[in-house]
């Protein structure tokens, strides 16, 4: 009997002991819910809740407008250098002015599968395919009519921009107007450059209709009517050029000149006094600043690597000095005569940097230029902004000269924290007046066009000479006003290929500065030379299109010559 | 797999004193684990308690490190040679007289013409660290504890450097047996690491030996540019950059046994996790100095790329959570011999992080968020959640333990793949033969200890990828648009992925067979292992064949067929006298990828398609040569603005010039085709010796090295350059790297170097006390030992350690290490 309790004693406490498995094991199984893997997101917006929400449609345009290419991204004036304005130190360009571009090697000019020297955080099929995907979302989104009409305005800016400059770069592109998904077929071919530009155009004067001519105080920046007027007078010009225009159509240098001057009768815009100041921060939205990307590190630290001056300063003020100005345009900037050095019988080549045109001291420093106290010294033996400096000697200028265009000489001893945050200036005044000068000299209006040239020599702070000129050198005056006023501001490397005077500009080698000084007497020796081989042929008109999308793309056609 | 749990996160630190075994899987047996069993299965199990007194053990280690191998670099002379001949091919004017080089070569002006060598005078000779492992385990019949506590000390290699590292463990294991039938375990596990980090880029450390790290007087020199002295930027003046993980894992477990059905049992276990990592990065501002000769001045600067001192202050905190349900049956029928088991596992993890940050700091000391300004500061922080559910189960037969067999699957439900595709099936095989147990073996093969034939096929999931990439998403960041008269940054929103509603789990099919063969009771023994895996459904990016106007911002996708095929051989030696046993091991194992099928650009010529190829086979232009004279450049194709001096490529489309579509897929890459070891223990009465060779071929490093006049690099190559009218030079004209138009620049097979190597990994000389000692001392164990690390190694490529993957070959140095310890028992 008592066997027999002991076993079942002995079973209902290992009964006890299983029902407490059990009911673990219950616990378990029940606790495996159904959707445990099925999971949402905590970290991220889904389409939905994306589009229905203004906000968040217009952080979605904010980063557009981030992502369009600009000139400050790398501060090393890339387009510069690959222009006959400057010359990038390390040579990373220099088989670009060499004519050696290849559809492997665009390089810093790989603006179709990049933003070039900017990066890949840039490009404009990112812009063209952020709009696309606005375009395709908007119209059922929920944001209000007057708000949802600007925005559309603002990305068919953007979108028609991106598209004038990759035209520009590379000729037609595929025009794409709608995003891509996944199982869509990819391959597209190339539109031709009037589809494209057409298109440009048609988008920018619809883009002027939805925009308004100002923002409030806490949205300036923002693509304005007169933004798009003035991107439209830019792209017409580009089409009525000889490059572009071959059989030179009137009509079209009258819709250059009719953009341009629509610009000019909104009577919103005018010259700023000060040539050098208007590129700085403090004067960001000055009167002649049509469409600036503002930069501000300290809240916003997209220029890691340092600005314009970390990037540009002279090696003997703790600057990288990525890019020097070259000989060429120094050359270029005439005496306060009017005269070219060549031809002005009072320049001196022994003492070149005296009596030039304003404009020079505001762009460039050179040997004897007062900066922040003291005086550049480029000379050798022992220069300090020179390659024998105390100071980071593997950083001194190639060509003589260092940038003085858009620093903020407020900034000693820069960094990437220390910086002036100027402003990138995308379209000016100035240009729109040189826009409508040239639409109007090609339209026989010799007149008009001194007019508006001599409106931007005698800004208060350049007050140079007037331009007399007819005919030819009319125009020779008009290309080379252009190329002083927009020094640096990407505007030559197009120019010189749309005036197709490229085979003459750029097929001559890069000149740099030597100045020697005597230990003893301190007399300087000034020497000029050649020292970047440079050329061009018919090819590079246009940048080829990378290989690796044709690879990827039989529809694809290469550019002629590559 | 640490006792059982998978993916415990910090394994690589569990104390050596605290693991029991260690073991490898290899073979499609790693299939029963899963998702990411692919690349096999490292199996710790650590130590438990044991019945008996209490055992107390304590183990010390010392050691010194070196770094094995650092670079030569270009002494004062050399380079400045070699900065005017750069000058002048770029049309500027030389830096330096002849004089001056003279100067620099003889020190006969060691003041004015330096010649500095920054390794030496930035990295310590050696550095010091230190292991501590105090341990009981114990027990009776129905309790077992071990308990350990552990720590560890390591040392930076920059002198005057903040580098430090400890870390702090306890372990405990608990094993109660609560009646005949049940068994309960509790595991606790603490760890705590603390790492002080400055800015020590040892790239930076390629100065030119022209300028010190301190001048003459003591004062620090502001390096190359920026002020950035690799120097000082690894000292508390750059600031300090502090790192603390802490962990715990908490772990119950159950085995039961079921008595009404012999055999019969259940086990699980809950197991809890918590991850925290702290990072507090302080950065300050310092000054260092450019020394101007001509007036005999210092001029300083401001270093660190900041003004005033900032502070960044993260943490990141995950939790998992893991069940793990077993149903199991085990027995013996006469012959036959059964074990199965079915099993229920499921985990799901949250991991969340927090961030801030404030700057213009007054004051430097004080390193806390309070004392930044108020002004532009910023803060951060989101949260993620994954989980995985799987079923899995075996049934194992064995006859007379001669004849094996093994089925298994998985059905493994992952919450990285949409609904739909969640669940994937993957089975698996084996069977063995054990030769040896045959009768007719042991009757005419006695000699043969053991002999096991054996195979298996099994199948794999991965769904290591993003979770998500079925939808489109949009990322709210701080890269947005600075607007207004303010200024004022905005937020701006990047969107995801493409969405791939399709994507599901990618397959690993895993076919082996081998063999283990023991003679003479392991006076010989060898293994053999060939296999097969295939990977299928791989989920990658289709980027090499979406152009880029399409904006697509690429899932990853069901695409590609890989083979990876390879053998396997260890052969080893035991012997056995007197005072003197022995066992030496050595292993080879050969292995090499085979693109079956990948997405690729429609376009590209036959010598470019990846197909045929090993995976990571790059497209590489082909040197034959160097360009000597003027007529060989005009004769031969050419890159486009070559010039004599310049790598000869060979012209693979015979198009007349060199373009990319002469590059050629070449089958040389970092992964090595073969590696192979050798293990050698020897016991000499109280002595021990043990020796590990490790190393591999068919291993090919890629160097991208950039000569340029800011920065110093390897002797060997500026000394052989090639100089004008060199007819004979080992190398080109040197490439800068920063520029296209340098040809012998381009990727090409001159800069692929052989990294084949063999090294002495360890060697280890030790010495047990005997009994009688032992007992005087009162002690139960007693051991002391000598051991090093990387002591000596044989290769090709001696420019820098043929164990580094890195292009520029700068990197933090693999260390060669002195340890003397001690094992005591108490």
């Amino acid at each position: 009997m008592t066997h027999l309790y002991n076993i079942i004693n002995r079973a209902t406490k290992i009964a006890s002991v299983y029902k407490g498995i059990l009911i673990l094991l219950l616990v378990l199984i029940t606790s495996c819910n159904k959707d445990l893997l099925n999971k949402t997101p905590l970290d991220r917006f889904s389409d939905d809740a994306v589009w229905k929400d203004a906000s968040l449609v217009q952080t979605w345009i904010n980063s557009t407008y981030r992502t369009m290419p600009q000139g400050h991204t790398s501060g090393a004036m890339m387009i510069a250098s690959v222009s006959d304005e400057s010359h990038y130190r390390t040579g990373r360009p220099d088989y670009i002015v060499g004519g050696n571009i290849t559809s492997t090697t665009l390089g810093v000019l790989d603006f179709w599968t990049t933003g070039g020297e900017a990066g890949a955080s840039y490009g404009y099929w990112k812009v063209i395919t952020n709009c696309n995907i606005f375009f395709d979302k908007i119209d059922a989104s929920r944001v209000e009519a007057t708000l949802k009409s600007r925005m559309v305005g603002e990305m068919k800016f953007l979108r028609a921009y991106s598209y004038f400059k990759l035209v520009a770069f590379f000729g037609g592109v595929p025009l794409i107007t709608k995003p891509f998904n996944l199982t869509d077929k990819l391959g597209v071919a190339r539109n031709t450059y009037d589809e494209c530009m057409n298109f440009v155009v048609a988008e920018l004067a619809e883009a002027a209709t939805l925009l308004p001519l100002e923002y409030s105080n806490t949205e300036k920046s923002k693509i304005t009517k007169g933004a798009a007027m003035s991107a439209r007078s830019r792209a017409l010009l580009y089409m009525a050029s000889p490059l572009n225009n071959p059989q030179n159509t009137i009509a079209k240098w009258q819709a250059a000149a009719a953009a341009a001057k629509a610009v000019i009768d909104l009577n919103k815009y005018s010259l700023f006094a000060n040539y050098k100041d208007q590129f700085l921060q403090a004067n960001s939205y000055n009167s002649e600043s049509i469409w600036s990307r503002p930069f501000n590190y300290s809240v916003d630290p997209e220029l890691t690597s340092g600005g314009v001056e970390l990037t540009l300063y002279p090696n003997g003020y703790n600057g990288f000095a990525q890019s020097h100005p070259l000989q060429n345009l120094v050359d270029a900037y005439e005496m306060v005569s009017g005269k070219l050095p060549a031809d002005d019988p009072t320049y001196n080549p022994q003492n070149p940097f005296v009596n030039r045109d304003p404009r020079f001291y505001a762009s460039i420093l050179y040997d004897g230029a007062l900066f922040q106290g003291r005086e550049v010294e480029t000379f050798l033996k022992g220069g300090r902004d020179s390659n024998e400096g105390p100071v980071s000697a593997n950083n001194a200028t190639t060509t003589g000269y260092y940038y003085r265009k858009f620093i903020n000489e407020a900034i000693v001893n820069p960094s990437a924290t220390n910086q002036g945050n100027s402003p990138w200036i995308f379209i000016r005044y100035a240009e729109i007046l040189l826009n409508y000068a040239e639409a109007s000299f090609f339209l026989g209006d010799e007149a008009t066009c001194r007019n508006y040239i001599n409106q931007v020599r005698s800004r208060p702070k350049v007050t140079m000479p007037p331009v007399t000129e007819s005919g030819a050198a009319l125009l020779t005056r008009l290309q080379h006003e252009r190329q002083i006023e927009l020094a640096f501001e990407e505007h030559r490397y197009f120019d010189v290929r749309r005036w197709k005077i490229a085979p003459l500009t750029d097929n001559i080698p890069g000149r740099k500065m030597v100045i020697m000084k005597n230990v003893t007497t301190g007399v300087k020796t000034y020497t000029v030379s050649d020292f970047l081989p440079r050329a061009f042929a018919v090819k590079n008109y246009l940048v080829p299109i990378p290989q690796s999308e044709i690879d990827k793309n039989s529809l694809l056609v290469q550019n002629p010559g590559y | 797999m640490v006792d059982g749990s998978q993916g415990v996160s910090g394994w690589q630190r569990i104390n050596s004193r605290d693991i029991e075994s260690i073991s490898v899987l290899k073979d499609a047996s790693a299939a029963i684990y899963g998702a990411r069993a692919a690349n096999g299965v490292i199996l710790i199990t650590t130590k438990r308690g044991v019945t008996g007194k209490p055992i107390i053990s304590y183990s010390a280690n010392f050691g010194i490190s070196q770094p094995t191998r650092l670079p030569e670099l270009a002494d004062a002379a050399t380079l400045a040679q070699y900065i005017n001949d750069l000058l002048v091919s770029q049309g500027q004017s030389k830096r330096y007289t002849d004089a001056e080089i003279q100067k620099f070569g003889d020190g006969s002006d060691p003041v004015n013409y330096p010649n500095y060598n920054w390794y030496n005078d930035v990295i310590k000779k050696s550095t010091g660290q230190s292991q501590h492992n105090l341990s009981i385990r114990g027990g009776t019949e129905a309790v077992k504890y071990s308990a350990s506590g552990s720590y560890t000390n390591e040392g930076g290699i920059f002198k005057d450097g903040v580098t430090k590292f400890k870390t702090y463990a306890i372990r405990s294991n608990l094993d109660a047996r609560v009646n005949k039938y049940l068994k309960v375990g509790l595991d606790l596990n603490n760890y705590f690491q603390n790492g002080d980090y400055a800015r020590s880029n040892f790239s930076a450390l390629r100065q030119v030996p022209f300028y010190p790290v301190y001048w003459p007087n003591g004062l620090p020199s502001a390096g190359i540019e920026g002020g950035q002295n690799p120097a000082i930027e690894a000292t508390s003046a750059w600031g300090n950059d502090n790192n603390k993980v802490e962990r715990i894992v908490i772990k119950v477990s159950f085995d039961l046994t079921i008595p009404w059905v012999k055999g019969l049992g259940v086990d699980g276990y809950f197991a809890y996790n918590k991850d925290e990592t702290e990072r507090k990065l302080w950065q300050t501002p310092f000054t260092v100095y450019n020394y101007d000769k001509a007036n005999d001045k210092y001029i300083p600067v401001t270093g660190g790329g900041i003004l005033l001192p900032q502070l960044t202050q993260s943490r990141a905190d995950g939790r998992g959570t893991l069940y793990n349900l077993r149903l199991k049956y085990d027995k013996q029928f006469q012959d036959h011999h059964i074990s199965t088991f079915i099993a229920l596992e499921q985990s799901e993890s949250f991991s969340s992080s927090f961030s801030a940050f404030r700057k213009n700091y007054l004051s430097q000391s004080i390193d806390e968020l309070f004392a930044g300004s108020l002004i532009d500061q910023s803060t951060g922080g989101t949260s993620f959640e994954s989980s995985r559910k799987n079923y899995f189960g075996r049934v194992s037969y064995g006859f007379r333990d001669k004849y094996l067999a093994d089925f298994n699957f998985r059905y493994d439900g992952s919450s990285n793949f949409p609904k739909g595709n969640q669940w994937g099936f993957f089975p698996g095989a084996s069977i063995a033969w054990r030769v040896s147990q045959e009768k007719f073996m042991k009757k005419n093969l006695a000699f043969i200890t053991n002999l096991k034939l054996r195979a298996s096929y099994g199948q794999i999931g991965n769904d290591a990828i993003a979770a998500f990439q079925n939808l489109r998403l949009y990322t709210l960041n701080a890269l947005g648009y600075t607007t207004g008269i303010a200024q004022t940054a905005t937020q701006g929103l990047a969107a995801g992925v493409s969405p791939n509603p399709n994507i599901t789990w990618e397959v690993a099919k895993i076919k082996n067979i081998g063999l283990d063969a023991s003679l003479w009771n392991g006076l010989l023994g060898f293994e053999v292992d060939v296999f097969n895996q295939t990977r299928s459904n791989i989920l990658a990016t289709r980027d090499l064949a979406v152009p880029a106007y399409t904006g697509l911002i690429l899932p990853s996708e069901n695409i590609g067929v890989v083979e990876n095929k390879g053998i396997e051989v260890v052969v080893s030696h035991t012997q056995r006298f007197n005072n003197l046993s022995y066992k030496i091991a050595g292993n080879v194992a050969y292995a090499k990828s085979n693109v079956v099928n990948l997405s690729e650009p429609q376009n590209v010529p036959a010598w470019q398609k990846a197909q045929g190829h090993i995976l990571q086979a790059e497209l590489m232009y082909e040197a034959i040569g160097i360009f000597r004279t003027k007529e060989e450049l005009a004769a031969n194709p050419r890159w486009p603005g070559a010039k004599v001096g310049d790598l000869i490529y060979r012209d693979v489309n015979k198009n007349g010039v060199i373009d990319a579509a002469d590059r050629v897929r070449t089958d040389k890459t970092n992964i090595p085709e073969v590696t192979f070891g050798l293990n050698l223990s020897m016991n000499y009465k109280n002595f021990s010796l043990w020796a590990n060779v490790a190393g591999a071929t068919g291993v090919w490093q890629y160097y991208l090295l950039d000569f340029r006049i800011s920065t110093n690099n390897l002797a060997e190559v500026i000394r052989n350059r090639y100089t004008t009218g060199s007819m004979d030079s080992k190398y080109p004209l040197l490439p800068t790297v920063s520029t296209e138009s340098e040809p012998s620049g381009l990727h090409s097979t001159f800069w692929m170097r052989n990294a084949s190597y063999a090294r002495l990994k360890t060697l280890e000389l030790s010495y047990t006390l005997p009994d009688l000692l032992l007992t005087k001392l009162r002690l139960s164990s007693l051991r002391v030992y000598l051991n090093g690390n990387n002591l000596f190694t044989v290769d090709k490529l001696k420019w820098v350690d043929p164990e580094n993957i890195s292009q520029n070959g700068s990197f933090y140095p693999q260390s060669k290490i002195y340890n003397v310890g001690v094992n005591v028992g108490f």
